[in-house]
């Protein structure tokens, strides 16, 4: 029941025909290797938050000036009043409100910010790393993102004048958005974005022995271009066929080799075949590579789900570097759970247990939330990066499937649009003459305002069933074709990998259109004197 | 394959008998004529092609009538019992080509199990040779009477619940009492404290033990120990309150002698003589009603829609309490050959999905927006019901093919305002008390674990229920007017749901919506529109005829008997010559792939009475019982590879979790089950939980023959791949067990462990066409 139409008998009505994004990768693939730019190593790591983060308490408005209006206040009567007590924690007897208390906001408060509302904003209280390398300049927010297929106003969205992405509000096609950045046709045909630079990086990897693309998490479509296929391994790194030597690997192989016309035995073979073979070889240069610590347990029995993960990218990045000639490497991360409809600050922000008299254990405080469990692993991965000196080179941003309705379900919130994100790497000290690629501590893109009556921004609010669903005010284009071209994408590139970014800036104008990286190498920066 | 090329130049119509096709101009149509083939052996293949290089097919024909193959936008006429494809004359320039491909049929023995492959966890000697027709002549001619007769019986057979089947082993004093019935489910007693001459609790092992040996003060006392090897499921035991204990006297009650009537003693190898995980309970009781029960038609078909009404991996806050997930699950073995239309009422009165998708405690929206307390209910089930349960996201034709409008769009089913709607109308549940009632023989169901039922059917909380008037999908206003008194305020909010889900039910959607994914879990991946459209019919109209069977009931709307009769009784799951349609079939479910294997080798219980207790089979294989990655299930049905099937735009589901880790994981796992056995690892887990053997295939069967390894392959070829091994993989693994010796019994057996490991890596093993 595809809509999708690859055959060339079809019409297709979309502005950029499936056909024709095909074609042009084939025209592409002859000339793209003179313009991208695969010096020196690079890496990004994906980390998708499956189920939609609610990710307006993630990034949360402190001030109070204008009244708090634009900053705290508002935030906290959108949210239906404050949830929490001064530490974070959920406190039931207040209600049904969503606010974190702005108590518990003090000691996560990063440093001021430009061109926002509010001039203060917080990270959760349980993401004290956030804030940690924000203030230091090593990471940055970018606000209010979200799938568009073009610049959309709320007067285009209420009048249906906008064309809008598909299947809105719904998982898998959210998911899907932020996989193909083609969010106009549905499902997986057009393949994804980091499938398409591989296809197109015909010059990367050029003695590489596994393709550009490994996830830690599974098949995405994401990682999946016309011409390639993500590697995927655990963190463990690959499992080997048992019993695949001598005489029997023999007869496996005649097994897998042969040609068989029926299109699911084919490509079965052709994906067995593959996984034994990479198995071993990718393997290999996996043992080789070490850690300089083991990922951390968030638990005395549970281990830290992302930190594993991220142990298993450390490790494939220096296989990879050290072992497999690649020098650009695109990592896939997954960390599920997010779709906060039951219960929302418990599951972000988990239960004090330290400072629980009745509590005889050792797990500190709001060790079963989710936060806690990605703020324990971006440290992590933090320290490893800079213990192997790789962070300049590795650049680790985040994706979800939409933000979270401001407005409470009783115990959650439902689904919704716009939400945050951010984005950790070197960062760029702009004092000294040397420094990182990512130009941190600050928030690009524009946090709304939040408060019900002056948010302009609500997508019911014509309807009085305002729910404080966001529309998004930058697109998934404009952030990841930033990423992109630090990455190495030519700027000419960028409308075969992000079909409708034209829509939003003018690549050949500018590539970087938020700002927070830029193309110069890494350490060479220097400030003209 | 002999093809037969016919080239059509513009506008200039070309009869050429020569080539095999007919053509004319008629009516300012282009019409091209298409042969009719002379047996169901043979398969033809109409396709067309701007370049001569590629190649979209257009028609086809399995030995009934033409059909259009997919895209389905060309349309095949019937006039006068000529078959035609028509076209516009201002058409571009187009070759056409007709394929003809004679199929060697399958014998008898390889039909059956194949046959066998669609229906049960897996084929085995015995059900392929007791397959009543075996040797009938006309086994695969329509109207497939054998066959027909196979799925009657199979509804015929008793039903084993898988909740009746934990009670049974969990209490010593189970009595099956169909007799105690509520809502048309049988009750089973969990115990029967006989000193206080009530129902006892399900309880746990206290303390920090599972054991039942377990030390600490909530210990069950030292005698347990002699009543010898403890079994694999364990109750829980609750001490306090009450001075009576229930131990777990399964082993004992079972038999404590074997077979010789010899007392069994403890196993020595268990210094801890206790139960396994118990979480792995529910799905023990699972993989052993995969492999041993007869009413195997039943588990699939529940397993099948298990896989619709998900309840995911994360459902429930806890895994350990069997009883919640048997009893959810049994709602579908119960009714495999009832009504839909009953599922979806259990399903949403059921305690587990209501926590799952979040509408446990759902209440109504409070005042507008300026007050502090301001809430929404929430939309979670009212978006899932509709999305995932009965319409889908868009609009369909009844052969399941998309509407479009004018301007050639999908048709969305629901927009977010509908979603709103319906979160109103699940609002007032919640779980069912602790105690529905104290009686032994009405209701003594109830399951007690930190306060928590989630066994009964959900209670209604008046207040938080919305009694507004409220739109349905048709912006209708339906509203169920309580009035005072506490009975009709129940009855209101039954009256919403039910009008819901009548209406979601009765949707034009909703018959090609399951008939298509119902498809897909048995026979194949990619119906054709007339495929879908059958089945259709049998969901709407409730019956299905072949022959002299009638299954289901006329008038009867959702009745499943139909469906899966319609589903197996179609040409276009029983017709040989499909096998030269190379896009014919699907890719098989890692987890039946893995059962027919237990099933095929005739695994055995060692020391586990009877179970057949597997461990971690999910970080293996990436399926795994009550493991569903979410409730997407573990593939969508439009999931695409990469390769042929992407290209041709067609769906392979079952490839969405293969990865370079879980394809390797599938031999990995068999490897184990041939080689060893149920046993745990250091290396990779292992498939079992203990650091001894809890099963074990017995190859007999195959070890006799082993000798020769024509006769050994012969046998296999049937067993495993039902008769598709290609000649170039028969001579593979042929020539390797030549090359080993078969001098004794050892060496035979080391033939037959190498063959069928070998086997498992066959693309015809893991395809089914």
């Amino acid at each position: 029941m595809n809509s999708n139409r690859r055959s060339f008998l079809q019409k297709n009505c979309s502005a950029i025909g499936m056909a024709s994004l095909y074609s042009t990768l084939c025209t592409m693939r002859m000339t793209a290797g003179a313009a991208m730019n695969t010096d020196g190593y690079k890496a990004m790591v994906c980390l998708f938050l499956n189920g939609g983060n609610d990710s307006f308490n993630m990034l949360i408005p402190y001030s109070q000036q204008n009244g708090g209006i634009d900053g705290y206040d508002g935030y906290a009567a959108a949210r239906g009043g404050v949830g929490t007590d001064a530490n974070g924690f959920k406190d039931s007897s207040l209600g049904t409100g969503l606010a974190i208390d702005r108590n518990a906001l003090l000691a996560t408060r990063l440093k001021a910010v430009q061109g926002q509302p509010a001039n203060r904003y917080s990270v959760h209280p349980r993401l004290p790393f956030l804030k940690t390398r924000f203030d230091a300049g090593d990471l940055a927010f970018v606000a209010n993102v979200g799938s568009l297929i073009e610049p959309t106003t709320i007067t285009s969205y209420q009048q249906g004048s906008a064309n809008l992405p598909l299947g809105l509000f719904s998982h898998p096609d959210h998911q899907m958005h932020w996989q193909t950045l083609r969010p106009q046709t549905r499902g997986a045909t057009p393949k994804g974005w980091g499938g398409r630079i591989a296809d197109i990086f015909t010059q990367a990897n050029i003695n590489g022995k596994v393709g550009m693309n490994i996830s830690m998490a599974g098949n995405n479509t994401f990682q999946t271009g016309f011409y390639t296929e993500p590697y995927v391994t655990s963190p463990g790194g690959p499992s080997l066929l048992r019993n695949y030597d001598g005489i029997l690997s023999n007869a496996v192989n005649s097994i897998m080799t042969d040609v068989y016309p029926n299109m699911f035995e084919n490509t079965y073979a052709q994906k067995q075949k593959n996984a034994i073979r990479l198995a071993e070889e990718f393997g290999e240069a996996f043992d080789l590579a070490s850690l300089n610590a083991t990922a951390p347990n968030t638990t005395s029995s549970s281990k830290n789900k992302t930190a594993e993960q991220f142990a298993g990218v450390i490790k494939s990045i220096k296989a990879g570097k050290n072992h497999l000639g690649m020098n650009r490497q695109l990592f896939f991360v997954e960390r599920g759970g997010w779709d906060h409809h039951n219960e929302l600050l418990n599951a972000q922000g988990g239960i004090a247990y330290a400072s629980n008299p009745n509590y005889n254990g050792n797990l500190a405080d709001g060790a079963d939330g989710l936060f806690y469990e990605i703020n324990e692993a971006i440290e992590y991965f933090w320290n490893e990066l800079t213990a192997a000196n790789l962070q300049d080179e590795v650049i680790l941003f985040t994706i979800s499937d939409f933000g979270r309705t401001l407005t409470s379900n009783g115990q959650g919130s439902d689904h919704a649009w716009g939400g945050n994100a951010f984005v950790m790497g070197g960062g760029r000290n702009t004092d000294v003459t040397l420094g990182g690629p990512l130009k941190g501590g600050k928030i690009y893109g524009s946090y709304p305002v939040l408060d019900p009556i002056n948010n302009g921004l609500d997508l019911d609010k014509h309807l009085d069933k305002a729910r404080g669903r966001v529309l998004p005010t930058t697109s998934a284009d404009a952030y990841l074709s930033e990423l992109s071209s630090w990455f190495g994408v030519d700027s000419a590139d960028l409308p075969f990998i992000f079909p409708n970014c034209e829509k939003f800036f003018t690549p050949a104008e500018n590539a970087y259109p938020l700002g927070m990286l830029d193309g110069n190498p890494s350490g060479s920066y220097y400030i003209s004197a | 394959m002999k093809t037969h090329l016919l080239m059509i130049f513009g506008l200039f119509a070309l009869v050429c008998t020569t080539y095999g096709l007919q053509t004319s101009i008629q009516n300012d149509k282009f019409q091209v004529f298409l042969p009719t083939s002379s047996s169901s052996n043979t398969y033809q293949i109409v396709e067309w092609s701007t370049n001569l290089t590629d190649w979209q097919s257009v028609a086809r024909n399995f030995g009934t009538t033409w059909q259009n193959t997919f895209p389905h936008t060309e349309t095949i006429t019937n006039v006068n019992g000529t078959a035609m494809h028509e076209r516009n004359l201002n058409h571009p320039q187009v070759y056409y080509r007709l394929s003809t491909n004679s199929v060697q049929s399958l014998n008898n023995t390889n039909s059956i199990s194949r046959f066998l492959q669609q229906t049960t966890f897996g084929p085995t000697l015995d059900t392929i040779t007791n397959f009543l027709g075996i040797n009938n002549s006309n086994l695969n001619d329509s109207p497939y009477t054998d066959y027909a007769n196979w799925i009657q019986t199979q509804i015929d057979l008793p039903i084993t619940s898988h909740r009746a089947y934990f009670r049974e082993r969990s209490n010593p004093a189970f009595i099956a009492n169909p007799a105690a019935t509520n809502n048309g489910t049988s009750l089973y007693q969990v115990a029967y404290n006989d000193d206080l001459d009530q129902p006892a609790f399900n309880y746990w092992t206290g303390g920090n033990n599972q054991q039942p040996n377990g030390s600490g003060v909530n210990a069950i006392p030292n005698y347990q120990n002699n009543l010898g090897e403890i079994s694999t499921i364990v109750t829980w035991t609750r001490w306090g309150n009450t001075s009576y204990v229930e131990e777990n006297r399964y082993n004992d009650w079972l038999a404590n002698t074997d077979s010789t009537g010899a007392q069994k003693t403890s196993n020595p190898n268990d210094a801890n003589a206790g139960g396994s995980n118990i979480e792995n309970q529910k799905k023990v009781i699972w993989y052993t009603i995969a492999i041993d029960a007869e009413d195997q038609l039943r588990q699939r078909m529940a397993w099948a829609l298990s896989q619709i009404f998900v309840i995911g991996r994360e459902g429930s806050k806890h895994p350990q309490a069997t009883e919640r997930f048997v009893t959810y699950y049994d709602i579908f073995v119960r009714n495999a050959f009832g009504n839909y239309r009953d599922i979806l009422d259990e399903v949403t009165y059921h305690p587990q999905m209501g926590y799952y998708l979040t509408y446990e405690l759902n209440t109504k929206s409070g005042d507008q927006l300026n007050t502090p307390d301001d809430s929404f209910p929430d939309e979670n089930y009212a978006r899932e019901v509709m999305q995932l349960f009965t319409i889908g996201l868009w609009q369909l034709n009844e052969d399941g093919t998309l509407k479009r409008n004018g301007d050639g769009e999908e048709i969305p089913t629901y927009d977010n305002e509908d979603v709103s709607e319906f979160a109103k109308v699940f609002t007032g549940l919640d779980k069912p008390s602790k105690f529905v009632y104290v009686n032994t023989s009405a209701y003594p169901n109830y399951e007690e674990y930190q306060n928590q039922n989630y066994i009964d059917e959900m209670r209604f909380i008046s207040w938080r229920h919305d009694y507004n008037p409220k739109i349905d999908l048709y912006d209708q206003p339906f509203t169920n007017q309580w009035e005072w008194g506490g009975a009709s305020y129940e009855d209101a909010l039954r009256k919403d749901i039910g009008y819901v889900l009548d209406q979601l039910f009765n949707h034009t959607n909703t018959p090609p919506f399951v008939a298509h994914q119902l498809i897909q879990r048995f026979t194949v991946s990619n119906p054709s529109p007339t495929y879908i459209s059958d089945v259709a019919q049998a969901f709407k109209t409730g019956v299905f005829t072949s022959g002299s069977n009638t299954f289901g009931q006329s008038g009867d709307r959702g009745n499943l008997e139909a469906v899966i009769a319609a589903i197996l009784l179609h040409p276009e799951a029983r017709t040989p010559s499909l096998q030269a349609d190379q896009t014919f079939g699907k890719f098989r479910e890692p987890l039946i792939k893995f059962m027919s294997y237990a099933r095929a080798f005739k695994i055995e219980s060692l020391q586990t009475y009877g179970l057949y207790p597997f461990s971690n089979l999910y970080l293996k294989i990436a399926q795994e019982p009550y493991e569903y990655p979410n409730v997407f299930n573990f593939y969508r049905p439009d999931f695409q590879p990469n390769g042929p099937v992407q290209d041709e735009n067609l769906n392979a589901p079952e490839f969405q979790p293969i990865t370079d880790v879980t394809s390797i994981g599938l031999p990995n796992a068999l490897h184990w089950l041939i080689y060893t056995g149920i046993e745990r690892d250091d290396d990779d887990f292992g498939i079992g939980s203990k650091w001894y053997p809890q099963g074990r295939l017995d190859l007999t069967d195959q070890i006799n023959i082993a000798a020769d390894s024509e006769d050994l392959i012969d046998q296999l070829n049937t067993l495993v791949t039902a008769g598709r091994l290609t000649q170039a993989n028969r001579t593979t693994i042929k020539n390797h067990i030549d090359s080993l010796p078969a001098g004794n019994a050892t060496q035979r057996k080391t033939r037959v462990e190498n063959a069928i490991w070998l086997l498992c890596l066959t693309p015809e093993f893991n395809s089914l066409y």
